[in-house]
């Protein structure tokens, strides 16, 4: 099946209900919403698109509407779509939603969209399950993003496990991740293919798209939960609507999930998985118990094992690496080298993340294999920092690390070491060109990075120093 | 997946949230479901039963609850259950439900579940793996001949509760099932509430009005036959049953006199489906949008493919009438032991329902007849379903079915069975039928309490044909 047929079935049984809220307010009904799928689709085939091509797009603000149709028109053509950084020339077409974009791209504006709702036959929806749907970006362990391929099945099984392990009512649903994001895009399907309504809104306005659109579910990652509780006004929330907030892309720190309870909901759901797997495990936080790093039960249909360094399951209780099988494992990366594949192997997918399933299949998580990190749900490898930061020519040295914010969220911070001290100033401005959101949000100069004696960045060491660093600033602010 | 996986998800992730509920008898929570499920495993483990052994268990009255706990420890164990209809040979053994059991079966009743709530020594059991291990032997609801059975795997009963997912909005429901918890329909609408943290409300027909309003059911699934139990216990004149927000028809077409009824006294909102169990559903909608065209069945489900085929097996234009074939994940491999069977309904992928219709621009599917039940009188050709359309315009008559039985001579002459409100004449549904027909009228028509129908709820015409000829010998004698 095509991931866009549902939203042609709704459209016939539910025609008149509001697909989409925009932020503006304007609601997009079924019937319009699976008639501009089919506009977007004809618009890209006079582009000269055809199925199996791969087109870059990427669905961020400020029109994710635009966005998000036209990944789903380019889907039921058959077109893959793929972040538009993937390197090489691979890529037939790249586009952007907006007035100007980067040189080369088309420019895709409102007029794309249809001006009503059209009567009359409609196109055939081809329906090809192995199909690939997208390429989605993944954080690298290398420092290199990887393009994870997702088959329209696989997409198919990431929303309907999902509607047994997190439930199928439908939903009026607010996403705070990207859109063309793996969680983002089975959000959005989960909410269509149940009838149910999409709101789009600017993170800012969120609390009050929630009271305004009696919203009841509520998609993010711990980053983008922090920023959305600071920017609430203080007399916004709890909102008795909510009666699911969804966290995952990270581990939910304890303050911020105590932050959430008393501001949005009582109803904060955690769940574990990543871009290749999907989430595949989840529970209510009110009911996770006392293990250490308890993150949720794993989902039905899911094969969640910890195994040694020889591949060997480890028995209930035991940490070791995570593996995982199921039908919403993605194929593999995209361009795979060796080294990659060694992720996945004989239908397992191999992790980065170490920890534990009990034999109620509640999983723990005990740590990572690797120095990725996972800033709210934002994963990055230090190496992406560092490299950037090693561009300005008196910076000798520099690592990056992932320190703990007041409420627990982690924040990527750096230690650089420079010819001469550098103003605070310019090293922010040059990181925000650099980097946009995986700027560091402090960097720290030093006369010498600690390693160890092979030579190894101390990362643990810096992240001390750093939260050191943070308790003496908030000392300093305590009135006397 | 094995299909009882979710239900110990869910016994983790809401244990206290009701699971089933049996009147006043039996209310199981999630965390109580799966435990009895395990303890009536623990019961099938001591029976010697392994995985791949095949056992007889139907549902009979007022086992419902017991009934479903065996079915779904079977599962979980990864022995499969056949309908008692499976001939013997092919059993290992018979489940039977009461204080006593006939000889060479194993008798089972509530206290197979009843250590659940206190005996905490007997271990969880072993979650079968394997999902290409048979799940089931489903009767097929073929309305004359032997019966068949389909075998369904755990994968397979996967894929067919998924489609139903998406061809029905709505999350976990109260719904109360009026179909046999061991066909197809009803076994697919239990995992379906089970699936999503739903209720399972047990249809009791005695209670069935004040259940529906004492345990909130939102949703009543039903055949035509449950329905019409149903609205007969609703006085004239009752308005809709509080709370109730969907009733879901399956198994026949819904006749119009019951539908109107059912509209006003149970439920504003009434879909009807269309299905099989080699398939499971194909199509559905609310009975408002099947008035748009006739005999239309409702909107192809979303992962289904359906084509309407000439002689020669090429697919025709959306709109024209043909030989409809079905395709989807849901589609079995074919029928048990039964390789003539299987090679007529199912061929290269595709399953041949024997159905009549056309597949329009809008989705729509327009049944027009069953390719075997065609009714030939002198050479004219018709559709049983048709005649019925017509018949139930007429305002007396609440459901109908025509069919033919042969003379003295021979030759078929046309018969109709009445389910009416108030007596009808004659002349008058001759009259009708004329005005479609040139030429034809009816040689008998009966008036019956109740249409004989199968366990699926589809209509036995050769029942009915039975019935008549019998008529005919003794008006003779």
């Amino acid at each position: 099946m095509n991931v866009t047929e549902p939203i042609r079935h709704a459209a016939r049984v539910t025609p008149d209900s509001a697909a989409v809220i925009r932020a503006d307010g304007s609601a997009l009904s079924y019937a319009f919403l699976d008639h501009a799928i089919d506009v977007m689709g004809i618009n890209a085939q006079r582009l000269g698109l055809r199925a199996g091509d791969l087109a870059g797009l990427t669905v961020t603000g400020p029109d994710e509407t635009l966005g998000l149709i036209l990944l789903l028109g380019l889907a039921r053509i058959g077109v893959v779509t793929a972040d538009p950084a993937l390197p090489g020339d691979r890529i037939r077409l790249r586009f952007h939603a907006g007035a100007s974009g980067p040189p080369g791209s088309v420019l895709v504006d409102p007029g794309w969209l249809p001006r009503g709702v059209a009567d009359g036959p409609k196109p055939r929806i081809p329906s090809d399950p192995d199909a690939v749907l997208r390429l989605f970006e993944s954080s690298g362990t290398t420092g290199q993003p990887k393009f994870v391929i997702v088959t329209h099945m696989q997409m198919t099984q990431r929303v309907l496990l999902r509607w047994i392990a997190e439930g199928g009512d439908p939903a009026t649903r607010i996403v705070c991740v990207s859109l063309s994001s793996a969680l983002g895009l089975v959000s959005a399907l989960r909410t269509f293919w149940r009838g149910g309504t999409l709101v789009l809104s600017n993170p800012a306005d969120a609390a009050a798209a929630i009271a305004g659109h009696g919203v009841t579910s509520l998609v993010t990652s711990p980053l983008s939960l922090r920023t959305m509780l600071d920017g609430m006004p203080p007399d916004a929330g709890p909102f008795a609507s909510l009666q699911e907030v969804l966290v995952g892309g990270s581990a939910l720190p304890p303050r911020l999930y105590r932050l959430a309870v008393e501001r949005l909901s009582p109803h904060i759901v955690s769940t574990l998985g990543s871009t290749e797997t999907n989430s595949y495990a989840s529970s209510k936080v009110r009911d996770l118990d006392e293990r250490p790093g308890a993150v949720g039960y794993v989902w039905p249909g899911v094969e969640a094992e910890a195994v040694d360094e020889a591949g060997v399951p480890l028995p209930p209780g035991t940490a070791g690496r995570l593996r995982i099988r199921s039908p919403m494992n993605a194929t593999g990366y995209f361009d795979s080298d060796p080294n990659r594949a060694e992720q996945f192997r004989d239908g397992w997918f191999y992790s980065s993340d170490v920890g534990a399933v009990w034999p109620d299949r509640m999983l723990t998580l005990n740590g990572r294999m690797n120095e990725v990190i996972n800033a709210g749900g934002t994963k990055v490898h230090p190496q992406v920092i560092e490299a950037a930061l090693l561009k300005l020519p008196t910076v000798l040295d520099a690592a990056a690390f992932g320190v703990p914010d007041a409420t627990g969220v982690t924040r990527i911070q750096a230690a650089i070491v420079a010819r001469t001290h550098i103003e605070d100033a310019v090293l922010s401005a040059f990181c925000q060109r650099m980097l946009g959101p995986l700027a560091p949000v402090g960097i720290l100069q030093m006369k010498a990075l600690p390693r160890n004696e092979s030579g190894k960045i101390l990362r643990d060491r810096l992240v001390d120093i750093a939260l050191e660093l943070m308790h003496t600033a908030q000392d300093g602010k305590r009135p006397a | 997946m094995n299909i009882t996986a979710p239900i110990r998800y869910l016994a983790r992730h809401m244990p206290d949230t009701m699971a089933v509920i049996d009147g006043d008898h039996l209310r199981l929570t999630y965390a109580q479901l799966d435990r009895a499920i395990d303890v009536a495993a623990h019961h099938v483990l001591r029976l010697g039963l392994r995985p791949g052994d095949i056992v007889a268990l139907g549902l009979v009255s007022r086992s419902e609850v017991p009934f479903l706990v065996l079915l779904l420890a079977l599962a979980r164990l990864g022995v499969t259950s056949a309908e008692p209809s499976l001939p013997p040979e092919h059993v290992r053994l018979a489940f039977h439900y009461g204080t006593t059991a006939p000889p060479g079966h194993v008798r089972f009743d509530e206290s197979w579940m009843a250590a659940a709530f206190t005996d905490a020594a007997i271990a969880p059991a072993p979650m079968h793996g394997d999902e290409t291990a048979l799940l089931r032997l489903f009767a097929s609801s073929g309305t004359t001949g032997t019966p068949k059975h389909i075998p369904v795997s755990h994968a397979l009963m996967a894929r067919r509760v998924y489609s139903r997912f998406l061809s029905q909005g709505g999350g976990p429901r109260t719904r109360m099932v009026g179909l046999g918890l061991g066909i197809m329909p009803g076994f697919i609408s239990l995992l379906m509430t089970l699936w999503q943290g739903g209720t399972l409300v047990i249809f009791n027909p005695a209670s069935v009005v004040a259940d529906i309003g004492r345990f909130g059911v939102e949703v009543l699934v039903a055949s035509t036959a449950s329905l019409k139990r149903v609205v007969d216990l609703r006085p004239e004149g009752a308005g809709p049953v509080p709370g109730l927000q969907l009733i879901s028809i399956g198994g026949s077409r819904l006749p119009a006199g019951l539908r109107q009824l059912a509209l006003a006294r149970l439920c504003p909102h009434i879909e009807t489906t269309l299905g099989a169990a080699e398939v499971a559903r194909i199509a559905c909608a609310r009975v408002e949008a099947l008035d748009t065209r006739p005999g239309a069945a409702g909107f192809i489900s979303p992962d289904v493919e359906v084509q309407a085929i000439d002689a020669e097996g090429n697919p025709l234009p959306e709109g024209e009438e043909g030989v409809l074939r079905v395709r989807s994940p849901c589609v079995a491999d074919g029928y048990f032991a039964d390789r003539a069977a299987t090679a007529e309904s199912f061929r290269d992928g595709w399953f041949y329902p024997g159905d009549i219709g056309a597949v329009w621009p809008d989705g729509m599917l327009s049944l027009s007849g069953r390719a075997s039940e065609v009714i030939n009188i002198g050479g004219d050709k018709f559709d049983p379903a048709r005649i019925e359309q017509v018949l139930d315009r007429v305002p007396q008559v609440v459901e109908s079915a025509v069919f033919a039985v042969p003379d003295e001579t021979g030759s078929p002459e046309l018969c109709a069975a009445l389910v009416v409100s108030a007596p009808v004449d004659t002349a008058e549904l001759n009259a009708i039928c004329a005005r479609y027909l040139p030429r034809m009228s009816f040689a008998t028509i009966l008036e019956v309490d109740a249409l004989p129908r199968n366990e699926a709820g589809k209509v036995q015409r050769d029942r009915l044909m039975a019935l008549v000829a019998a008529l005919d010998r003794a008006d003779e004698a």
